[in-house]
C-alpha cells in the first residue's frame, strides 16, 4: 500500500534525491505493489495484519537504501547524470557565453529584418533609434542567460542529478555573467569578458535559482499529495490497463 | 544468502568486472524471454527455480530492472490482471540478442570451469 511507512520513507528519500515527478510516482507505485504482494503472501500464511506488514517491510529491504539505488540508477542512465561536474559546473560557462552571443546576434538580426537598409545605416552610425537597438541587444543577452540557466536546471531535474547540481549550474552561469559583458557601440558589438563586475547579468541566474528552489518545494508538496492519492489495489479494480 | 545483490552494483557501474557480473542479467533476461513478468514474480521465480541458491533482497530487483530498461534490454508497461494493476516487464529485441550473447558466454565459461574442476564436480 502506498501509505505503508516503508513506502513513505522510500518516497521521501527519492524526493530528497531529486527524482523527477513522473519517475518518482512510477517507482513508488511499483514498490508499493511489491509490498502489497509480500503482505498478501504473509496474510495467506496465517500471519496477522501487523505481522504481515512487518514481514513485508523486512523482505523489501531498507527503503532509504533502495531509494539511493533507484536514484543512482536514474542518474547513471543519462550522460549528464554520469558526468555531473562536467555537465553542471563546466559546461554552463561556455554555454552561457555562447547563449549571450547568440542572443545579441538574434536581436541584431530581428532589427535588421524589421528596418530598411537606409534605416539600418542610420542605426549603425548611432543615429535615432540606436538606443532601442542597444536596449534590445542587452535584453536579448539577459534573456539568453536566463534561458541557458533554466535549461541547465531542467537538465539537472531530468537527469535526477538533484537540486544541488541545479543550483551549482546557476552559480556557474552567474559567475560567467559576472565577468561577461555586452557592449554595443556604433559600428561594433562586443561580447566578452571584463574585470569590471556585471552585477545586473550576474543576478539573472541567481533569480532563476530562487525560482527553481521555490518550484522544487512546490513540486515536493505536489508529489506528496499525488502519492497519497495513488489508488490502492482495490481502487484499481475497474480502471483500464495503462 | 542473497548472492545476487552483492553483484548488482558492479554490473550497474560498468566497472570492476567480477566473476558473477553477468549472472543476474542472464537470469532476469532468461525469465523474461519466457513471458512478461512483474518484479515480485521475477524475484519469486528466481528463488524457486534456483532452489533459493540465488535470492534477491526483494526491493533490489527494481534498480536492476530499471538499469535493464535504461539499456533498452527490457520494456515495461502497466497492466491490470485479476484486479491488480502492476508494472510488467518484457524482453525487447535488443534484450533477446543480449540474452543470446550472455547464454553463449555462460556456456563457454561453465564448460571451461567444468574441465578444470573435473568429473566429480560435474
Amino acid at each position: 500500500m502506498p501509505n505503508a511507512p516503508a513506502i513513505r520513507v522510500f518516497e521521501r528519500r527519492l524526493q530528497e534525491l531529486g527524482c523527477p515527478a513522473g519517475q518518482l510516482q512510477r517507482r513508488v507505485r511499483e514498490l508499493a505493489d511489491h509490498h502489497e504482494d509480500l503482505k498478501q503472501a504473509a496474510l495467506q500464511e496465517g500471519l496477522s495484519e501487523a505481522e504481515a506488514e512487518a514481514r513485508a517491510d523486512q523482505r523489501l529491504g531498507e527503503p532509504a537504501v533502495l531509494a539511493d539505488r533507484v536514484a543512482r540508477m536514474l542518474r547513471q542512465s543519462s550522460w549528464l547524470g554520469r558526468h555531473r561536474v562536467l555537465g553542471f559546473c563546466l559546461l554552463p560557462i561556455p554555454a552561457t557565453f555562447a547563449g549571450s552571443l547568440l542572443g545579441v546576434a538574434v536581436a541584431f538580426g530581428l532589427v535588421r529584418v524589421w528596418v530598411s537598409a537606409d534605416e539600418w545605416a542610420v542605426l549603425a552610425d548611432g543615429g535615432p533609434g540606436f538606443g532601442v537597438l542597444v536596449g534590445a541587444s542587452r535584453a536579448a543577452c539577459c534573456l539568453a542567460i536566463a534561458l541557458i540557466t533554466a535549461l541547465f536546471c531542467w537538465l539537472a531535474h531530468r537527469s535526477a542529478a538533484g537540486r544541488k547540481w541545479a543550483l551549482l549550474a546557476c552559480a556557474c552561469c552567474s559567475l560567467q555573467s559576472f565577468f561577461g559583458y555586452c557592449r554595443i557601440l556604433p559600428h561594433s558589438a562586443n561580447v566578452g569578458y571584463s574585470s569590471t563586475p556585471n552585477w545586473s547579468c550576474a543576478l539573472i541566474p541567481l533569480w532563476v535559482a530562487a525560482v527553481v528552489w521555490i518550484w522544487h518545494l512546490l513540486e515536493q508538496r505536489r508529489q506528496q499529495d499525488a502519492v497519497l492519492d495513488m489508488p490502492t489495489h482495490t481502487d484499481d479494480q475497474g480502471s483500464g490497463a495503462r | 544468502m542473497p548472492l545476487i545483490v552483492r553483484y548488482i552494483a558492479p554490473v550497474m557501474s560498468k566497472t570492476n568486472p567480477s566473476f558473477l557480473n553477468g549472472v543476474p542479467e542472464l537470469l532476469v533476461l532468461k525469465l523474461l524471454s519466457r513471458r512478461e513478468m512483474y518484479g515480485y514474480e521475477i524475484v519469486k521465480a528466481i528463488q524457486s527455480q534456483t532452489d533459493e541458491i540465488f535470492s534477491f533482497g526483494e526491493g533490489c530487483i527494481y534498480p536492476y530492472l530499471h538499469y535493464l530498461e535504461s539499456e533498452k534490454l527490457v520494456a515495461s508497461h502497466r497492466k491490470e490482471v485479476d484486479g491488480r494493476s502492476r508494472n510488467y516487464y518484457q524482453l525487447t529485441a535488443r534484450g533477446r540478442k543480449r540474452l543470446e550473447a550472455l547464454s553463449a558466454e555462460w556456456t563457454r565459461v561453465a564448460s571451461g570451469i567444468a574441465l578444470v574442476m573435473g568429473p566429480e564436480h560435474a
